[in-house]
Formats: C-alpha cells, sequence, structure tokens
C-alpha cells in the first residue's frame, strides 16, 4: 500500500502530481536542487531535501535522487516525464531500494522505448508499422538493399533515442551511405547508442497518439487518442482530442490495436502509442495509420486526455503501482468492450513556452514580473509560473500548459482563444500570443492540418493571418516537396532534457 | 528585546519546545516533539519570501508555511504555520537574511560553527569540555534567560574546541557560548 510518494521531478509537472497525491491522502516528498527553492510545488510536500550540485545535473543523478527518496522515507516514486522518466536503470534502482517506481517495469522501458524493438512487438501483435526493416543497419550496403526495397524517399531513424537526433531524409540513393553515417554519429553524440534503421519517409502526415494504461497483469485500456501534429523542431505546441480530421472508426481501431499492444507484453502503467496517419490534403480524411514509437510515461498532454474522460490519470498511475486498475478504471474498461473509455466533448492543449516566437523560438530566462493566468468554465491551467519566480536557464522552457474544454471544438477553441489573450507573462516572451494565431488560422480551424502546418503558415509578427488558405496550403506543398532533399530534422540544442526525447 | 521571541496563541497544547538556537550563521532552529530529527533541533530555513510577505519554510526536513508582517523597523513578526498550528515569531530582519542562507552552507563538513547567545541570559551550567565529541541535538549550555531556563544544544556533529563562557557568567546576545568543530 503506497503511502508515501517521493516526486522526482521539478515545475509545472511536480505540482501537477503533488496536487494529485495530497488529494489522495499520500505524505508527500520531494527534493530540489539550489535553483528550485521557489517553486510552488514543494508548499504542497510534506518533506523536502536539497539536491546539491549542479542544478542542471541533479535530477539525473540516480543514487542521489534514490537516497534523497529513501531519506524521507518514500515508499514509491513518480518520476513525472522527461528527466530519468524513460530510464531503465533509475526503474531499477527504485526497486532495487525496496520503492515501487510508479512506471512501467524496467525491462518493459527497454523494449518499447528501443524504435526496433517496439517495431517488433507491434509487428508481433497485428500493429501495422511504417514500412520499413525492424533491425538496425549493418552498413551502407544493408541500407541501400532495405531502402530500395521500401522505395526512395527513405527516412533514417536512431533506435535508441528520439527529439530528431540521429535522424535524416534520403531522397536521393546516391546520398544514403553518407547519410547513414552521419545519423550514425549524431545517434551514438546523442544517445550512446549508434543504431540507426529505416523506414519509408511519409513527407505529410499527422502524428496521432493513443493514450493507454496497463495494470501489468495482461490487461490494458486505452482513453482516446490526441491529434499532436501542431510542431516546431518536432516539438509538440498544441495537442487536441478528439483528432479533428480521422476517418471514421479509424481511431477506435487504433486504440483497440494500442491496448492489445499493451497487453501483449503485460504492459504496467500509463503510456502513449504514437502513430502517423498520412496527410492527403483538405478534406481528404485520414484512414491509414502506422504505429512509430512509444513513450513509456505519462505525457506532458495527458490533461486533453483527462479533461474528456474524467480520469486523473496520475491517480490512475498510483493505483497501478499499487496492484491494479482502480474500480472506477476496471469499470470503464468493462463497459467499453474493447472501445476504450467512455469519452465526452472536445479538449485542446496549448503550451506556454519561455521561447520567442518572433525570433526563432529563442529561449527566453529570467524573472517574471507579471503572471496573469486564465479561468472560467471548461479552463485548466497546469503551471509553475507566479510573479517573482525566474526562469532557469538549466531546464525545460515550458511554463504552462492551458487546457480548454467544449461540448464540441468550437466550443473548446472559443475557451482557448479568450484563454491565450487572458494569458499575460512579462517581461518574459512567450508562446501564448503566436498559439492564438495559430488556432485562428484557415487549417487549424477546419482541421486539415499536418505536422508541417507552422512551417505552412509563416507566421511572422504582428502576426495577421493572410487570408485564402487554400493557396497558401498549396504553396505549402510545393514547398515541402522541395524542401526534402537530404537535410538533417532540425534538432533541439543537445543536453540532458533533450535526450529522453520529446514529451 | 530578544533577537526573537516565540509565542503560540490559541493552542491549546504547545506541540512545540519553544527551544531557540543562535549561531554564527544566524540561524534559528526549533525543536518540535513529534519526533522530527529525534528531538533534535532542526533549523529553520527560508526557501521562498515572497513580496507580499508569503513564506514557505524547511523546518529541518519538513515543508511549512509562514507570512511575515509587514512591520517596519528591523523588528518583523513571522507567524508561522506547522501543520495547522499557528506560532508568531518576532525576529530581527538580518536574521531572516541568514535563514534564507539554509544549513548546507552554515555547518559544512570539516567546518567551524560558532554558537552564540540567542539572547541576553545567565549562564546557569556548561554540560561539556573542550575535546568532547557531541553530537546534533545535544545540550551544551543552559542559559537562563527570560526566567526560563534555555538549553542551547549542538546543531551539528562535531567536537568541542572551545567554550567562551563560565557558569554564573551574565551574557549579552550574540555572546560567543561554544565553537564547535565539524
Amino acid at each position: 500500500m503506497i503511502k508515501s510518494i517521493f516526486i522526482a521531478n521539478r515545475g509545472e509537472i511536480a505540482l501537477r502530481i503533488a496536487r494529485t497525491a495530497r488529494r489522495l491522502g499520500l505524505h508527500v516528498c520531494s527534493a530540489f536542487s539550489s535553483a528550485d527553492t521557489e517553486l510552488p510545488h514543494l508548499r504542497l510536500c510534506h518533506r523536502a531535501v536539497e539536491l546539491s550540485g549542479d542544478p542542471a545535473r541533479v535530477y539525473l543523478d540516480i543514487p542521489g535522487i534514490v537516497a534523497a527518496a529513501r531519506r524521507l522515507k518514500s515508499d514509491a516514486i513518480h518520476p513525472g516525464y522527461g528527466f530519468l522518466a524513460e530510464n531503465e536503470d533509475f526503474a531499477t534502482a527504485v526497486e532495487a531500494a525496496g520503492m515501487s517506481f510508479i512506471g512501467p517495469t524496467p525491462d518493459q522501458i527497454v523494449a518499447l522505448g528501443d524504435k526496433v524493438a517496439a517495431r517488433k512487438a507491434a509487428e508481433a501483435a497485428g500493429v501495422p508499422t511504417v514500412p520499413g526493416i525492424s533491425e538496425a543497419l549493418a552498413g551502407a550496403d544493408a541500407a541501400r538493399a532495405a531502402a530500395n526495397a521500401i522505395g526512395f524517399p527513405v527516412l533514417l531513424k536512431a533506435a535508441g533515442g528520439g527529439g530528431g537526433r540521429g535522424m535524416r531524409v534520403v531522397d536521393d540513393p546516391a546520398r544514403l551511405a553518407e547519410a547513414l553515417q552521419r545519423a550514425q554519429a549524431e545517434a551514438q553524440a546523442a544517445f550512446g547508442d549508434p543504431r540507426v534503421f529505416v523506414e519509408k519517409y511519409i513527407p505529410r502526415a499527422r502524428h496521432v497518439e493513443i493514450q493507454i494504461l496497463g495494470d501489468g497483469r495482461g490487461q490494458a485500456v486505452w482513453l482516446g487518442e490526441r491529434e499532436c501534429s501542431v510542431q516546431r523542431r518536432h516539438q509538440k505546441l498544441i495537442e487536441e482530442s478528439p483528432a479533428p480530421a480521422l476517418a471514421p472508426g479509424v481511431a477506435k481501431t487504433m486504440g483497440a490495436l494500442a491496448a492489445k499492444l499493451a497487453a501483449s507484453v503485460n504492459y504496467r502503467g500509463a503510456g502513449t502509442m504514437e502513430f502517423i496517419v498520412p496527410f492527403h490534403g483538405a478534406g481528404g480524411a485520414g484512414s491509414d495509420f502506422y504505429f512509430i514509437e512509444m513513450n513509456t510515461r505519462l505525457q506532458v498532454e495527458h490533461p486533453v486526455t483527462e479533461m474528456c474522460t474524467g480520469f486523473d490519470l496520475v491517480a490512475e498511475q498510483i493505483a497501478v503501482a499499487d496492484g491494479g486498475f482502480s474500480p472506477r478504471m476496471h469499470a470503464a474498461m468493462e463497459a467499453s468492450g474493447g472501445t476504450g473509455a467512455a469519452r465526452s466533448g472536445h479538449a485542446i492543449e496549448a503550451r506556454i513556452i519561455a521561447e520567442d516566437p518572433d525570433k526563432n523560438f529563442i529561449p527566453s530566462c529570467g524573472r517574471m514580473d507579471t503572471v496573469q493566468f486564465p479561468a472560467g468554465p471548461g479552463i485548466r491551467v497546469d503551471s509553475w509560473a507566479e510573479a517573482g519566480l525566474s526562469v532557469s536557464p538549466h531546464y525545460d522552457s515550458l511554463l504552462a500548459k492551458v487546457i480548454a474544454y467544449g461540448a464540441d471544438r468550437a466550443e473548446a477553441l472559443a475557451r482557448l482563444d479568450l484563454a491565450l489573450q487572458e494569458t499575460v507573462i512579462h517581461p518574459i516572451h512567450t508562446t501564448a500570443a503566436f498559439l492564438r494565431r495559430v488556432i485562428a488560422s484557415e487549417p487549424f480551424r477546419t482541421g486539415a492540418y499536418d505536422t508541417g502546418l507552422l512551417a505552412q503558415l509563416k507566421l511572422t509578427p504582428p502576426g495577421a493571418i493572410p487570408p485564402g488558405a487554400a493557396a497558401l496550403i498549396a504553396a505549402a506543398q510545393q514547398s515541402s516537396q522541395t524542401q526534402r532533399t537530404g537535410t538533417p530534422y532540425e534538432g533541439r540544442p543537445l543536453n540532458e532534457w533533450v535526450k529522453n526525447g520529446e514529451f | 528585546m530578544a533577537d526573537y521571541v516565540i509565542r503560540s496563541p490559541g493552542s491549546a497544547r504547545e506541540p512545540l519546545t519553544p527551544l531557540t538556537f543562535g549561531w554564527s550563521g544566524g540561524m534559528l532552529a526549533l525543536r518540535g516533539d513529534r519526533g522530527e530529527g529525534g528531538g533534535a533541533p532542526q533549523p529553520l530555513r527560508i526557501l521562498r519570501r515572497d513580496a507580499g510577505g508569503a513564506l514557505v519554510v524547511l523546518w529541518g526536513e519538513q515543508v511549512v508555511s509562514g507570512i511575515l508582517s509587514r512591520d517596519s523597523g528591523r523588528d518583523r513578526t513571522l507567524l508561522l504555520n506547522v501543520h495547522g498550528d499557528f506560532y508568531e515569531l518576532t525576529v530581527r530582519e538580518a536574521m531572516l537574511d541568514a535563514m534564507e542562507q539554509g544549513i548546507a552552507k552554515a555547518a559544512p563538513n570539516g567546518g567551524r560553527i560558532e554558537l552564540t547567545s540567542p539572547i541576553p541570559g545567565l549562564v546557569k551550567n556548561v554540560l561539556v569540555q573542550p575535546g568532547d565529541r557531541v553530537s546534533a541535538g545535544q545540550n551544551l549550555i543552559v542559559l537562563e534567560a527570560m526566567k526560563m531556563e534555555n538549553e542551547i544544544a549542538a546543531v551539528h556533529d562535531g567536537t568541542v574546541e572551545s567554550i567562551g563562557v563560565k557558569p554564573g557568567q551574565a551574557v549579552a546576545a550574540g555572546a560567543l557560548l561554544v565553537v564547535l568543530k565539524t
């Protein structure tokens, strides 16, 4: 029986976990870096200790975190997302110290976190994967044979990581060997693992993911999909559920397959199966889809699912770590008969990030003098930001998640638009005003958008939305044809945070 | 006026033993009766101090909250909320600044800790001698002040390097009582 929980994280997710843990009557503990003494989640902790050392490194220090949790007599650790959330050595160390790891088993982290292994597991469970090979490439000859079989253009991907590192689009067979060499070197540098595999490159696609929860004993339920195609440099900025432009029944098929895959490996805890859905242009509903990878943790965008299902996913994670599904989750799974837990309405999340969208998203650090957040019917804000606190250069730049819920997409969008207007953070630059322009754009409003949306819109200050969305899309399609020649994906600066992929 | 006074207004029971300490960092420590730190005095460290006066305070490893009055002058009233029980402390501004530094900086291993008298008073008893090994929480000096006997305890494990006072001696606030090597 979990009575005391240790939060091995910081920022908005630490606060979000602390709220649920307090609501459940648990004893709540955490540890903070010397840069984080003022973070609001500490107010909800019963006990806390400082992690001495480099603030940029302490949340990655496995022995240090485990020792702090033991010292505070915690019996379970919630890793949040990022940092050590998908680190099998951490999960192993937590369990070896006699505590519960609120997440999958170390074996599951290895088996599903590795992209090649996850592809194999998906194939075994009958889940479609992107045409490609489920083996690391031995060399240029193997790459050539595989790429010829798949057909150009192909995408080289690192088996051991994400975030665009070790990823290369190859159009031209003559450039394959060199691209492979570079991808392997990049993967080695970023993840300490040079393995690279190859898939068919799908130039225009949506990113749709399925939230699943497994009880660790062979049962798994799916909790709806999230459309996450509004991205820049592989970082999601807006997520919504339901996905606005999937063909009828497609989400249900994806969800049932995702739950089957999770059940097939006795998956324990919350996880997300990511799929790509080829984009066939405005008006073309997506019906074909491919599994690409699994995230073995709680996602940043989980509130979208919580708004639509009514479940508190952190509470459900804790229930699973405590032995199995909560009675409510069990009932929801039984009642759905494989169609996923009941969902209603529409939810959209906008990520308020401390970056300047008008200056190519350069990070914006320093003290926040003014912080105002929205409220009202259907609005939820998950944030650590408060006036007087500082945005530290040591950590991820996520300040807040503003989530709007409505009976339908139009109501959710209208609420989000007002909520973003009400969001005032000064003098730090944020994405709030930029995201208002994005959700006002024609492709977003009609739901006919893919991962290229931001590049298509080319939103520049002061941000008037150009009329004639159809012309824009046509122009963008043309530019995406000319841009995909042998260039690497643009990666974020390499640091430990990014090493675990984007969230 | 002492550097600080602790009262427990409106509390039927008094879960905090109003033991107070001062040392070179000017840190204030409280001993609780709820087993925190095995009864050893635990330092109060201000983690966060907002412009409006709201505080987040680490008492040993426990997170408690506080509100600082807007009093002008050198004395400030600190209302400390320890698990629902409120305590009122009158604290000098300079001491608040020191409380923001933290025990880790005040007592590193291999360092030297000067225990000073938190209040003017009379030394009733000296319980240790130079060279004695002492552990955190062990009483070192008994000081009579404000018609109460106050025990001054070690804030850290260490060895007594020197003792600055004798029984019967009157001391002023800030007088050096004991030097500990950690």
